[in-house]
């Protein structure tokens, strides 16, 4: 152990999870419910931003709209609790491999357009959000984050960690009685 | 990346994809859940319902605009004594449960009836006459009380009949128009 560098044994920790992985599902998980939620109750103009990717077939459309939101909303939360950890990280994943790829083929089209991923001009915030390689690499660190996320041992500050603690204390319990 | 040690690889695999599925159900439960009562929320409604669709709700402001510009129809979907005690001006009289006339009944649906069903003089013997159907007019219902049911049944069944226009139901009924003033008469 102690030949190993720093940052060798950084990675180690972090891939068995450490602070560090718990403060990016955080982050995660908070990004997700932030971008799910303003569209939640705006299903409509979500349809109209998954049409102008022009990926999906317009009839599926209306239900991808309906249930993508919720979608995000309820992996940030699992993810931020810290319940399921591993399925929402992965669906995570998925999620955002799919945006990636959307975004992707439609830069490659040549296309350039909103990409509605927040949708935060709903709150007065003006950030630039048109479709750009800056945008795929951008989702490809999140896709990072979440692989992180996925592929860590443990998670501190979650509920899985705390029943997981529970557990191990009542079977010490119950051993000893 | 991540080192298995205890349970087989294939067991948390399918374990893992288990819960990705409860997470995809739960989440289109939720999210159906909340279009169904979201006012903003998309319609889900059967392609058999979708022609009732047509029949819009607008109040009697909107109406009275539609009835200044000359292009309104009004009927009456109160009971005959109702409407004759006091109606919208040229309003016509259709109860719900009334006879459609001939004239659009021995007609299968579909919208072949301009012109020639115009022209056939109406017969109060066998049932209201339902010409006005190709008359140029926006169709404009009401009834007695606020959204009563009323309306909506007159016009589903002229829908039914083959009417392909969309088909206006004043929101909050006869009294809302004759409270605000607009023209009323009086019958015979």
């Amino acid at each position: 152990m102690s030949g190993e560098s720093g940052i060798k044994r950084g990675m180690r920790s972090m891939r068995y999870g450490n602070r560090v992985t718990t403060v990016i599902r955080f982050l995660l998980g908070g990004m997700l419910v932030f971008s799910g939620v303003l569209k939640i109750f705006e299903p409509d103009s979500f349809a109209q931003v998954i049409a102008r990717y022009d990926i999906i077939p317009g009839i599926v459309t209306p239900y991808a709209a309906v249930i993508i939101p919720v979608l995000e909303v309820l992996l940030g939360l699992l993810l931020i609790v810290g319940f399921r950890i591993r399925a929402s990280a992965c669906l995570s994943m998925i999620l955002m491999a799919v945006f990636t790829v959307a975004i992707a083929v439609n830069l490659a089209r040549g296309r350039r357009f909103d990409c509605g991923c927040f949708e935060a001009k709903r709150l007065g915030l003006e950030f630039n959000e048109v479709v750009s390689p800056w945008l795929v690499f951008r989702d490809l660190i999140f896709l990072a984050g979440f692989a992180l996320v996925f592929s860590a041992q443990r998670h501190l500050c979650s509920l899985e960690n705390h029943i997981e603690k529970i557990r191990l204390k009542n079977l010490e319990k119950t051993k000893y009685e | 990346m991540f080192k298995r040690t205890s349970a087989s690889g294939v067991t948390i695999v399918m374990r893992l994809i288990k819960e990705m599925f409860t997470i995809v159900v739960a989440a289109s439960i939720i999210g159906f859940g909340i279009n169904l009562f979201n006012h903003h929320g998309f319609l889900l409604v059967g392609g058999r319902d979708l022609k009732y669709k047509k029949i819009v709700p607008i109040s009697s402001f909107e109406a009275k605009i539609k009835y200044d510009a000359g292009i309104a129809l009004f009927i009456d979907a109160r009971e005959k004594s109702e409407y004759d005690d006091a109606r919208i001006t040229g309003a016509i009289n259709i109860p719900p449960f009334s006879q459609f006339g001939p004239d659009a009944a021995d007609e299968p649906s579909g919208g072949n009836r301009d012109g020639a069903g115009a022209d056939t003089s109406p017969d109060p013997g066998t049932g209201v006459d339902v010409s006005f159907m190709s008359r140029p007019v926006e169709i404009i219902i009401y009834c007695e009380r606020s959204s009563c049911g009323a309306s909506e049944m007159v016009g589903r069944r002229l829908i039914d009949r083959g009417y392909v226009r969309n088909i206006y139901i004043i929101d909050k009924g006869f009294p809302e128009w004759k409270s605000l003033g607009y023209p009323v008469e009086r019958g015979e």
